[in-house]
């Protein structure tokens, strides 16, 4: 046996000769970020690493541009006796914990109503006159507990006709309403009598540490036995804590009764532990689509005994319920002009609705539009270029997150520097590099990258990623106008959902042709309109039937499947 | 305008993805009787070879490469009719397709545009293919070369599958495997035993013809 060392946690631990870093690094129950599993090659699982290691591989050389004593934890074997030190990033996600909703009455079917006093005279038990029949233990030890007591007034909870809380004292009643983005997780703590928000929270998800997008964390769980348990565990863990964040000092978790759940259908398919490998693989088929209340007890998850867990439904496996609540949040079903609906991520979800008919798509934008997959990408967290313009004399000027010196570009730097490069016709129309305007931009372009600064710049690389991510977005609305016999010139209004699309500069999305040229509406940014449909549904029974009702009214195309799918791509790659 | 001018002519006017003059050019070189041939492997395939490096490097993108394989297919309209067959080299046969699971399949599609371009016999058997039909394929038509391609990680096993299958028929050794995709890595071809790897469209058709003696 040898050891291996974390110096910063002072943690020692065993291994085995040929066992991979990561594998030393997750059985110590630390975390490095692979964003892609493990499969060597996004080279974000930095670590610094000294002792018996195996040599460096050519691909593993490459990722890491010779930097000294720095290891891949996905790539690099112990071999002997090894010291690690884990590199500590601020592990913060600026990301909005807010959305543009419209306005609705709190009418929940979460009830409280007074019941019958114990007849403290009579023999018969006080169940068989409550009106309600009991369908759980913790109830009847609620009423032995008030038989002991003086009380007068008796309260219950009832959902649809069901007793599901009984007591002398029950004060609030609360709801929390959950987006789980593949990033990043938001939650509201809600008065479900008045429908008024009382706290909220967010954090990362805590599986992107196993694969930063969909498929890579399904593909973890395809490989590793407990794959999927362990991704659940992770996902529970995190859920209990933003309850218990949510209800700091103030309240009790008794009094939450229900809990509305938004995310994409293979988040919602992880956080119930059921193995969605058939929607990583054509015909991309989930297990489930429809809405599912499950008890708190099934999934370990610490509310009111006897409240509900409910998951949205989604409309395909790649459709997700985070749309359908994203659609119910902004009223997007009742536009009356040709409108549609752009959430903008790893993946594309695209809705559209022409004369009440509404159609959905989703497209593989990849990463690079949340700044993965580029040079100097990072995500939005302090020191990350968020904006950037050139002026009329040339002169560039940025922001970074927290005013830090710059360390990388995030995703709506990296749209702005796109967009700024175009419009100032350093980027030509097939996105190359324009020399010939080298001079005007201090010979900003070498060796074919754009310099920001001496050490953050972007590569024609870089470019190249980005029109295959907006050239995908842009393709989908496209089909999927045509699909429906309108074109783009006739679309009123562009709705840009998600947390990462609230931080993008409308001009530059389309200078890039993100939304496809033509487009001569209004733009407008709904935030976190997943979290808001969560909120809405858990005050308002009709908006929780409304996203029921969107999978029989919604259509959905595969878009890969289709033939004039390529041609189509090809154009829209233009800038 | 004699042999050489024309030839480099075809391949200056392919790569600036001048259609018009390419036909042009092709149909002057059967009036000055140049073998088809030549116009092929002198003019044509040259000039693609050099789209492939503009590709490489980052200079053209998708859209440029998928107009030169237009111009190209259009010249070689004009002059494939003249071909004298028995003086063409046998090609490399491949068989090619986006494996089991994925319809992910432009990735693939330039590959074999370059391959194609460069004198391959490509059959390609498009996308969310089953395993078992790359082998079949490759057998039927006695490839030389078996390309897999996913751009997603949940499916690229099926390359595995693939070249399991082929080794407990012990006919592993008739093919040369080719992998590529998004999540496919040079690391991923060694584990599951593929000879080749590459990142991109132009490298592939580089390093083919480099393993079959052809470069």
């Amino acid at each position: 046996m040898i050891q291996v060392h974390f110096i910063n946690e002072n943690k020692s631990m065993e291994a085995e000769v040929g066992e991979r870093l990561i594998d030393c690094i997750r059985r110590a129950g630390l975390v490095v970020e692979a964003p892609c599993n493990c499969i060597g090659i996004c080279g974000k699982c930095r670590v610094r690493a000294w002792g018996a290691l195996s040599p460096p591989s050519p691909a593993e050389q490459k990722l890491l541009m010779g930097q000294d004593g720095i290891r891949l934890a996905c790539l690099a074997l112990v071999r002997g006796d090894v010291e690690i030190e884990l590199f500590h990033g601020k592990n913060e996600l600026k990301t909005i914990n807010w959305g543009y909703t419209v306005e609705v009455e709190a009418n929940n079917s979460i009830q409280k109503v007074e019941l019958p006093k114990i007849d403290r005279k009579s023999p018969i038990p006080y169940e068989e006159y409550i009106g309600y029949p009991i369908e759980s233990m913790h109830l009847y030890e609620k009423i032995g507990r008030m038989e002991k007591g003086q009380g007068e007034r008796i309260f219950g909870i009832i959902s649809e006709n069901r007793l599901i809380d009984i007591g002398e004292d029950l004060k609030e009643m609360l709801g929390i309403a959950v987006d789980i983005g593949t990033t990043g997780i938001s939650a509201y703590l809600l008065d479900l009598e008045t429908g008024e928000v009382l706290n909220k929270v967010s954090c990362l998800n805590p599986q992107a540490q196993y694969g930063g997008d969909v498929l890579t964390r399904i593909s973890y769980c395809k490989e590793n036995e407990d794959g999927s348990r362990r991704l659940k565990e992770l996902m529970i863990d995190c859920m209990n804590e933003i309850v218990m964040k949510l209800l700091s000092n103030q309240y009790h978790r008794d009094a939450v009764y229900q809990m509305m759940i938004a995310g994409n259908t293979t988040m919602l398919h992880l956080l119930v532990g059921i193995d969605s490998m058939t929607i990583a693989k054509a015909p991309y088929r989930p297990v489930f689509l429809k809405k599912i209340d499950i008890k708190p007890k099934e999934l370990s998850i610490e509310i009111n005994k006897g409240g509900i867990i409910t998951l949205l439904p989604s409309a395909s496996g790649y459709v997700g319920a985070d749309i359908l609540a994203g659609i119910a949040a902004t009223d997007f079903d009742e536009k009356k002009d040709t409108s549609i609906f752009i959430d903008i991520g790893t993946n594309g979800e695209i809705v559209a609705i022409v004369n009440g008919r509404m159609a959905a798509t989703s497209t593989a934008a990849g990463p690079a539009l949340e700044g993965m997959n580029i040079a100097c990408g990072c995500r939005a967290e302090a020191g990350a270029i968020d904006s950037f313009y050139i002026d009329e004399g040339y002169q560039i000027h940025y922001s970074t997150i927290g005013d830090l010196p710059p360390k990388g570009i995030c995703g709506s730097g990296l749209i702005d520097i796109a967009g700024a490069l175009v419009k100032k016709e350093i980027i030509l129309p097939n996105g190359k590099f324009n020399l010939d305007i080298n001079d005007r931009i201090d010979g900003r372009l070498r060796d074919k990258k754009f310099y920001i600064t001496d050490t953050v710049y972007i590569s024609q690389r870089d470019i190249r990623q980005i029109q295959l991510a907006k050239g995908a977005i842009a393709t989908g609305v496209t089909m999927l106008l045509k699909e429906m016999g309108v074109s783009i010139a006739e679309v009123k209004e562009a709705v840009i959902a998600g947390a990462f699309g609230y931080h993008l500069n409308p001009d530059n999305i389309q200078e890039i042709g993100l939304i496809p040229k033509g487009f001569k509406g209004k733009v407008s940014f709904v935030g976190n309109s997943s979290v808001e449909g969560a909120r809405l549904a858990l005050i308002n029974k009709d908006v929780l039937n409304k996203i029921s009702s969107f999978r029989n009214k919604m259509e959905v195309l595969e878009l890969s499947m289709k033939d004039e799918f390529q041609s189509c791509f090809v154009k829209e790659l233009k800038f | 305008m004699n042999k050489e001018t024309i030839l480099k002519e075809i391949r200056e006017s392919l790569v600036e993805m001048e259609e018009e003059k390419v036909v042009e050019l092709c149909e002057k070189t059967l009036e000055l009787n140049i073998p088809a041939y030549e116009t092929i492997t002198e003019g044509l395939i040259p000039g693609m070879d050099e789209v492939s490096r503009l590709y490489e490097e980052e200079e053209y993108f998708l859209p440029e490469v998928l107009v030169c394989s237009d111009v190209m297919n259009a010249g070689l309209d004009i002059v494939k009719p003249h071909l004298d067959k028995s003086s063409m080299q046998e090609p490399i046969k491949v068989v090619m397709g986006v494996v089991e699971g994925d319809t992910h399949d432009i990735g693939k599609n330039l590959v074999r545009i370059m391959m194609e371009a460069s004198g391959m016999e490509v059959h390609d058997l498009g996308r969310d293919v089953p395993l078992e039909r790359f082998i079949e394929k490759a057998e039927e038509v006695n490839a030389d070369l078996i390309g897999m391609s996913t751009l997603m990680t949940t499916t690229m096993d099926g390359m595995k599958t693939v070249i399991d299958r082929l080794s407990e028929r012990n006919i592993r050794n008739k093919y040369k495997i080719l992998v590529g995709g998004g999540p496919i890595s040079q690391n991923f071809a060694d584990r599951i035993g593929a000879d080749l790897y590459t990142k991109d469209a132009s490298e592939a058709v580089r390093r083919v013809k480099e393993i079959f003696g052809r470069a």
